[in-house]
């Protein structure tokens, strides 16, 4: 396949949390590679807690991980200068979870998207960036333009202002977006329009998508052939092609995941029966369980589990990190 | 059988200045005893309005503007303050949306219960904080070890079965549960569902469910209503609403519900967006957004019918829609 795009190596990131007597470090990020490759579309599924966003951030260098690298076009984007790191941001963008934040609520449409285009001199004037904007907004879905141009955020309706920010993103014709949640706030009605604006904005453009979610069955209808990441507690625990890992997953995490994901159709969401495990409870990440993160939950944890730390290991055309792979019982979605 | 909660035409109305919004239109639902009845609509469809209708709890600038609720003999919209509050929490009771951080974060949750029982007459401290160990135990949780906790003590999803042990401690005979997993994370979710099944089936309790997740909707619901605009448009048993929908609505809404299972190419979004309530199109509210509206549809409302067996409908085309799972 195609060159990655933007590469992370080994990279750790670590909260300082409280402080004096209290102060406590927070492992959000635990030696994590990750590659997104052009024109790819890769999921990264966890639960809330499990340090998605911020490897979101970190592959949108809006934060500095702690170690480890950040790679675009083979560089290290935190030891190159001033010109290669812009270059960085033009191409790398990101879409929040929350539109009515991430616009200024005292800005037009017209003046947010302008911005870029005024900024990097991609238009000559006022009035040709205008003209760039309501193509946008055309492209978008926003339509006809002229009824958007001069609105103020609060006019739109979330899934409105989730397009407006879709179109900030594109702007730049930037490689990689970073969509950290785009859709959990939008009505349901309007969830699969975002996401299928996406996906034609990925097949036009070529514009690659790190998708982070909690929801695995968005994930499976906006990613489709491409790869899917599973993140526990700081840590990658599963990553592969999304169909194959659905079909069949493999880490006891994934397993129980997948078992307790509710399905729209009364009688299969009735015959499903949720993976046991031996807790429910979310270990303080503060003090991360020792060896694998996920021990003390997994319903087959043997001593060595409890241990040593479980490396991304390749199996079967993925990559696993449990030292039980290969014991794992196998385990059907129905 | 005779319904344990009746509503007819209800009408709720937001004075806002620039005229009045109406969150609930005309809306009508029967809940049968014993089962569980769920209100699935996106937000701004008025569900959140609807059961606080039900408590006659809905906050001002709303107040309702006509129609009858009936909880089975009383005519709740005409209580008096004193029978109202012997109505809520005793007869019914509500799991708000969020409320596992509304608890007092002072007080251990011990007290909290024997403070809510005693508000309503239950003396004895000892009666209730048995009937306390013996619902939480329902609840899967360790009663000895959360009655002495604190709130901050316990995880979300603790807090959140502790918040339903506390609003069955009076033993009321309907549990109002507002998006009652929302913020919770999966596997915690699923955990609840299946609690709350498991809860119906010990106490026979009736609950009304609220939410927009048509998986949560199929995973615990006897009935359905779907709520669209402030409307009930569509009233039907759980298979009849999943494999044989009859409002183009419910059928846009279960083909725009992502799935792990099942063809992707079958989903899609509905088009267009929910209606602006200040500003709602005339005729029927969802015909900007349907693919089988004709001129009838642009002009006239139509009423929430009954197609046999229970089943209503509020649609002019109803027979030519068949959608489904």
């Amino acid at each position: 396949m195609a060159e990655p795009i933007i590469e992370l190596r080994d990279v750790n990131m670590t909260f300082q949390r409280g402080w004096l007597m209290r102060r406590a470090q927070l492992q959000a990020v635990v030696k994590t590679s990750l590659d997104i490759k052009e024109g790819e579309i890769l999921a990264l599924v966890g639960e809330s807690g499990c340090g998605k966003t911020t490897v979101g951030k970190i592959m949108a260098g809006l934060i500095r991980p702690t170690s480890g690298e950040v790679l675009f076009k083979g560089k290290d984007i935190w030891r190159m200068g001033r010109e290669g790191f812009q270059e960085y941001r033009r191409n790398a963008q990101i879409v929040h979870q929350d539109s009515y934040a991430a616009l200024n609520p005292v800005r037009t449409i017209y003046h947010s998207l302008s911005a870029p285009f005024l900024h990097y001199h991609l238009a000559k004037n006022r009035h040709e960036a205008r003209e760039r904007v309501a193509e946008l907004l055309q492209f978008m879905g926003l339509t006809p333009p002229e009824e958007f141009l001069d609105k103020y955020p609060h006019q739109l309706s979330g899934g409105q202002r989730q397009r407006v920010v879709v179109a900030r993103a594109v702007a730049l014709n930037p490689k990689l977006i970073v969509a950290d949640e785009p859709v959990s706030m939008i009505d349901v009605s309007l969830r699969l329009s975002i996401l299928d604006l996406m996906h034609r904005l990925n097949e036009e453009f070529g514009i690659a998508f790190l998708y982070i979610t909690h929801d695995l069955a968005t994930a499976r209808y906006f990613v489709k052939g491409g790869q899917v990441a599973v993140m526990y507690l700081g840590q990658m625990v599963e990553t592969g092609k999304l169909g194959e890992v659905l079909q069949k997953p493999c880490h006891p995490y994934l397993q129980a995941l997948l078992s307790a994901v509710p399905v729209p159709d009364p009688k299969k969401a009735r015959e499903k029966r949720p993976l046991p495990l031996r807790s429910l409870e979310f270990p303080d990440p503060t003090k991360p369980p020792s060896g694998c993160r996920f021990h003390p939950r997994c319903p087959y944890a043997e001593d060595i589990c409890t241990q040593e730390i479980p490396a991304l290991r390749s199996l079967d055309g993925r990559l696993i990190a449990c030292h039980l792979a290969e014991k794992i019982p196998e385990w059907h979605l129905l | 059988m005779i319904p344990l909660l009746s509503m007819r035409d209800l009408v709720v109305e937001f004075d806002l200045g620039k005229g009045a919004l109406r969150a609930v239109n005309r809306a009508s639902l029967d809940v049968q005893p014993g089962e569980i009845m769920a209100v699935v609509g996106e937000s701004g469809s008025g569900k959140t309005t609807l059961a606080f209708s039900v408590l006659n709890l809905v906050p001002p600038p709303g107040r309702i503007a006509g129609g009858e609720i009936l909880f089975e003999d009383k005519d709740v919209l005409f209580l008096g303050p004193e029978e109202l509050r012997k109505y809520r929490w005793k007869e019914v009771s509500m799991v708000f949306q969020a409320a596992q951080n509304a608890m007092n974060p002072v007080m251990r949750i011990a007290d909290q219960m024997v403070d809510t029982a005693q508000a309503h007459g239950k003396a004895s401290k000892g009666e209730v904080l048995e009937k306390a160990s013996e619902l939480l135990g329902m609840m899967r949780l360790e009663p000895s070890q959360v009655l002495h906790s604190y709130p901050h003590e316990l995880s979300g999803g603790m807090r959140q079965r502790a918040i339903i042990a506390i609003s069955l401690i009076l033993d009321p005979k309907m549990l109002i549960l507002d998006e009652p997993t929302t913020a919770l994370d999966v596997v915690t979710q699923a955990y609840i569902l299946d609690i709350l099944a498991d809860v119906r089936e010990k106490l026979g309790l009736t609950m009304l469910l609220l939410t927009h997740d048509m998986s949560i909707v199929a995973r615990l619901a006897d009935r359905v209503a779907v709520m669209y605009a402030g409307r009930s448009v569509e009233v039907g048993k759980i298979e009849e609403i999943f494999y044989d929908a009859k409002h183009p609505y419910t059928v846009g809404l279960i083909s725009a519900a992502p799935s792990l299972i099942g063809d992707i190419a079958d989903k899609k979004p509905i088009p267009g967006s929910p209606p602006n309530l200040l500003n709602p199109p005339p005729g029927c509210p969802f015909h900007p957004r349907c693919a089988h509206a004709t001129d009838r549809c642009r002009e006239e409302e139509p009423e929430l019918k009954a197609i046999g067996d229970g089943r209503l409908v509020a649609c002019h085309n109803w027979w030519l829609i068949s959608g489904g799972a």
